[in-house]
């Protein structure tokens, strides 16, 4: 839903799995004209072949000027608007409102509407009504002027947006933000605990590897259960998988992670049956799957079209950071139980350290670059000034990054409290890169 | 084409973790050749349509129909629908427009398929119920017809018998039934017909009447060169969806667009010029458009002076003036010195070069002027009938009477049912509907009855209400209920209606008639240039016919024990009458069978094969 740049796909609430029009496939098929063709008074919806220049649509294409919505997305847009009026198909040319009715559905539908029917019958009737009602939220009316009103109307009228289309509210939730965490964690220990290897740092004992490899196992399947859960429809989990589009990093990712699980299941049975090559071979296996799972997020977020903020290519790297950062803050915790070897235990600290102080300097750069579009910039007002500012400044700024890097300098015997404010950074600051784009309106 | 299903996805289908997405294995014909789209099935194929679930395409679900022609009634321009028989339930599975509907052309609005959602309404009446607590305590219980009608019957044939026929009323909002009922009151011989009209349309009504007789204006939009709307008749109004095809039709064909309507309607945003008058200033913007076209010399001297009786104005208004158009022209222009552009400015808030520039193109547009009003100013606003009468003014100055593209009286586009009978004019004057002192009323004075109950001017022994609920929309809908509940005023109150309404509550008996299309009707209106008629039937009845189902009522198809109307009122009036001596059954005799009733196919074949002939 996501990767649509118009917002037209939708959660039908009575399947609770994606829908958009299709244009009207079921009636095309039999020679029939879609069905909002057919009905419309006025003849406004025009369809046909575009390749035959017999037909009404190609004869008004070739004489008319037309429009198509976002075609910097190259999605080949073939909807064309015969004068269509820049103001209403581009929401940011005006802004949202809550005096008008079908100006502020933001409740009742997409997520909403799950919402209200899990609600309903443990609330009472007027606490629904209640809630459905604009009053509840904050609403501010212009004082009325009679006699100016008229006016007002005709002369000094700026594109007022009175009908909207239904808001669907965040589609991806904590869920995600709480699954790019615990993904970062699982392949982060494993790519963590392998350069610890190769750089010669002793101590990466048997235990350990141990260790780590039942760690990430048990976070992959933390994060297995939030993607499905995160689904409307847990099923469709298997259609990703198992009606494939390759070009989609749904599918990409999701057969990262499987393979990511099986290499390293593998390698726990080469460890406990102590055959070298085989864990030899699962973990560079493991490896390259581990850096799949740590930065295809990146890719996927690309892929969703919608979302001008998540199209920077910093992205991988922030994902790569935060898998470093996580795999990291996890070991500190761990040695809490696991006593590390001091080169281990430093080499982790050290990690720690630099990932963070990284992180800091990419964000710092991800949010001071000028943007393109006027969506990105948006969002980088929210996170710096609007909504969000609270939470990045002190949320994953200062408590994610900040001050887990002084402790870490000040007083390394305090290291595990620096972890914990790390990973609940790193959730924060995904909380945020998630939520902040999708309150931009795309239709 | 289509989709190539992996490797991976082809054994997970085989071992049944994800559903098979077959080819479909008989995929039904299109009707067209690639490439080419068609708006419906041709009628050919309505008895036996298949066609694939909306849903259930990619899984290629396909669903019989049989499809059967009505019109809708959400509205009064009754567009047309077709029912789609779902051949496995028996039932209206859904309604979609029908492209040989003269006005509609297959597109209806929201509402006409939305019928289904009335139909299947959980909450609908579906039997007759008799109020078993006192009137409007909500205690009913389930009756039968048979002992519906008798007991009607029987107090009606009394109050005939001993004279009281204005105590026999029937109130109505919005019936259909063209001509109908008017049949039916004439043959009881009352002067029972009361209606919704004077808080409705009958200002606006009025002001047209009072150029030529008929009450209705019937604008040919498609042909026009210059509109000149009073509201949003775009998106509301009487016969807003075919007047909307009109509109846009012409606008696409060229001609401009002027909406007064102080809100940015949806018509007004169409507009090209948007005329928001202060509500009630509208005469003031269209009497300077007058002046404009009068000072200006825009006016079609040849329609005005062979159509207005000037000679009589000048006779009666200015004796001694020589009786030459001139003079008029002359004395006219002295009577609309003071509706200048800048008084109707300060009037209505529309700027005075608003109204210039409009006034000359409708100058400009001369025959080809369309206009309509409606209720909106013509309705809300004391005096609201002088709207239509100064906008139908600028039609008569521009000579756009009766035009191609001009505004027609409405009787010239709309048609006239003949009926097998016709009852004599009653004999009874009722002073409830029509009271004395008010001469000039152009409708019945619907809005007092309650008042008048209530000052003891009369009573009413059996009171219909037919899908009208004044409790709800008359202006003091408490008065309503004052004199519903007062059994002394009243004595029965039926209320036919297809769902439950707040007049219906104080009902004794709630009767449950049909939906659109659950009954019949014969629809002509003046939607546009042309004369049209559209034959409404209950579509279950047609299928039962199509399948041989016997049946002798239409309520034997229609969901529950439904009635529909015209039934209803054959056999109430033939049970008023059990042994004809009130002569009311000779109204009701078959033109075919001697001496039976007539049936409701035969009511209306008599009309059709008149038409036929
Ligand atoms: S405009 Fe037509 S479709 Fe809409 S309610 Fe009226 S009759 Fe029905």
């Amino acid at each position: 839903m996501q990767a649509c740049p118009y917002d037209a796909l939708y959660i039908d609430p009575d399947t609770h799995t994606a829908a958009k029009c299709n244009y009207c496939a079921h009636r095309v098929d039999i020679g029939l004209e879609p069905a909002c063709v057919n009905v419309c008074p006025e003849h406004a919806i025009i369809s046909g072949d575009m390749d035959d220049p017999n037909s009404e649509i190609a004869q008004l294409l070739a004489r008319e000027q037309v429009t198509v919505r976002k075609p910097e997305k190259y999605t080949g847009p073939n909807v064309f608007y015969i004068n269509g009026d820049s103001a209403s198909l581009t929401p940011s040319e005006t802004d949202r409102q809550d005096q008008y009715i079908w100006g502020s559905q933001n409740k009742g539908v997409g997520h909403y509407a799950r919402f209200l029917e899990k609600t309903t019958d443990r609330k009472t009737f007027e606490d629904m009504v209640n809630e459905l009602s604009p009053s509840s939220r904050e609403m501010s009316f212009p004082p009325i002027n009679p006699k100016r009103s008229v006016e007002v109307l005709m002369e000094k009228a700026k594109a007022k947006r009175v009908y909207d289309t239904p808001d669907k509210g965040i589609l991806w939730g904590w869920e995600v933000a709480g699954y790019v965490l615990t993904k970062a964690i699982s392949s982060g220990v494993i790519l963590l605990l392998v350069m610890a290897d190769l750089l010669g740092v002793k101590g990466v004992t048997q235990e350990v590897e141990y260790t780590t490899v039942f760690i990430s196992l048990f976070f992959l399947l933390l994060t297995g259960i939030l993607l499905v859960k995160d689904l409307d429809q847990p099923k469709r989990f298997l259609y990703v998988l198992l009606r494939p589009h390759w070009n989609s990093w749904l599918v990409r990712g999701g057969y990262s992670i499987t393979f990511f699980g099986l290499f390293v299941s593998v390698w726990l049975f080469g460890l406990y049956f102590n055959i070298e090559s085989v864990v030899l071979v699962a973990r560079w296996l493991s490896v390259l799957a581990g850096l799949m799972v740590a930065v295809y997020t990146a890719f996927l977020f690309a892929q969703a079209k919608g979302r001008d903020f998540w199209q920077s290519p910093m992205l991988v790297l922030h994902m790569l950071v935060h898998s470093l950062m996580a795999g990291s803050a996890f070991f500190v915790l761990i040695g809490l139980v696991v006593a590390f070897s001091p080169s281990m235990n430093g080499f982790i600290l050290l990690i720690l350290k630099i990932s963070t102080v990284v992180n800091v300097i990419l964000i710092g750069i991800e949010l001071s670059v000028p943007h393109a579009t006027h969506d990105s910039k948006s969002v980088v007002e929210m996170i710096l000034k609007g909504n969000y500012s609270k939470l990045f400044w002190i949320g994953a700024m200062l408590l994610g990054n900040i001050i887990p890097v002084l402790i870490l300098f000040v007083n390394p015997q305090w290291a595990f409290t620096s972890a914990l404010f790390v990973l609940s950074g790193i959730y924060v600051t995904e909380k945020i890169w998630i939520e902040a784009p999708q309150r931009i309106s795309l239709t | 084409m289509g989709h190539q299903p992996t490797f991976i996805e082809k054994i997970a289908e085989k071992v049944g973790l994800i559903p098979t997405l077959r080819a479909d294995e008989s995929p039904l014909p299109s009707l067209t050749e690639p490439g080419k789209l068609q708006g419906f099935p041709p009628p050919e194929k309505w008895d036996d349509w298949e066609e694939y679930e909306a849903t259930g395409w990619a899984r290629k679900e396909k669903k019989k129909y049989s499809i059967v022609p009505t019109t809708c009634f959400n509205c009064e321009s009754a567009c047309g629908l077709l029912a789609y028989i779902d051949k496995t339930t028996g039932a209206v599975r859904k309604f979609e427009g029908n492209p040989y509907h003269p006005a509609s052309r297959g597109r209806n609005c929201a509402k006409g398929p939305a019928t289904i959602n009335q139909i299947t309404d959980p909450e609908r009446i579906l039997y007759p119920l008799k109020r078993t607590g006192e009137r409007g305590e909500g205690k009913w219980e389930r009756v039968s017809w048979d002992n519906v009608l008798d007991d009607i019957a029987g107090k009606i044939r009394k109050a005939l018998q001993e004279k009281r026929h204005n105590e026999v009323a029937y109130h109505v909002g919005r019936p259909g039934h063209e001509g109908y009922m008017d049949r039916v009151l004439k043959s009881w011989g009352i002067d029972g017909h009361n209606s919704h009209t004077n808080v409705c349309s009958s200002g606006a009504r009025f002001g047209y009447n009072l150029w030529h007789g008929y009450d209705r204006p019937s604008p040919d939009h498609a042909n026009a060169d210059f509109i000149l709307l009073i509201s949003a008749h775009l998106e509301s109004g009487h016969y807003f969806n075919p007047h909307a095809q009109r509109i846009i039709e012409g606008m696409m064909a060229g001609a401009k667009l002027a909406v007064m309507d102080p809100r940015l309607s949806n018509t007004a945003s169409m507009a090209n010029y948007w005329m928001p008058s202060y509500p009630g200033s509208e005469a003031a913007v269209l009497l300077a458009m007058a002046k404009i076209l009068i000072d200006e010399n825009l006016y079609n001297r040849d329609f005005v002076e062979n159509w207005v009786n000037w000679k009589e104005y000048l006779e009666h208004d200015h004796p001694g003036t020589s009786l030459t158009f001139e003079n008029f022209i002359t004395k006219l222009k002295e009577v609309y010195t003071e509706y200048t552009p800048e008084f109707a400015e300060n009037e209505s808030g529309v700027k005075a070069e608003m109204i210039i520039n409009v006034s000359r193109e409708i100058g400009k547009a001369g025959s080809r002027f369309a206009t309509h009003n409606w209720r909106a100013a013509g309705s809300g606003n004391l005096g609201g009938w002088a709207v239509a009468r100064c906008l139908h003014f600028l039609n008569v100055l521009t000579g756009s009477v009766g035009t191609v593209g001009g505004t027609s009286p409405s009787a010239w586009n709309k048609f006239k049912p003949n009926f097998f009978d016709n009852p004599p004019a009653q004999k009874f004057w009722n002073e409830l509907h029509f009271p004395k002192e008010y001469p000039l009323a152009f409708f019945e004075m619907s809005f007092l009855l309650p008042h008048f109950l209530k000052e003891g001017r009369g009573k009413l022994d059996v009171y219909f209400t037919r899908v009208f609920n004044p409790v709800w929309t008359y202006p003091d809908g408490f008065s309503w209920i004052e004199a519903l509940t007062d059994k002394s005023k009243i004595g029965m109150h039926i209320a036919l209606t297809p769902t439950w309404n707040e007049t219906a509550y104080y009902a004794d008996y709630v009767l449950p008639m049909g939906h659109a299309s659950e009954r019949h009707d014969i629809n002509s209106y003046e939607t546009h240039s042309g004369v049209w008629i559209a034959f409404r039937q209950p579509v279950l009845r047609e299928a039962a016919r199509r399948n041989g189902k016997p049946f002798t009522f239409t309520y034997e198809v229609n969901p529950g024990e439904v009635w529909e109307e015209d039934e209803f009122w054959i056999e109430l009036s033939w049970r008023i009458d059990p042994d004809g001596s009130l002569g009311i059954r000779d109204h009701f005799k078959s033109p075919y069978r001697k001496e039976e009733k007539i049936t409701v196919d035969e009511y209306y074949q008599f009309i059709l094969n008149i038409l036929k002939a």
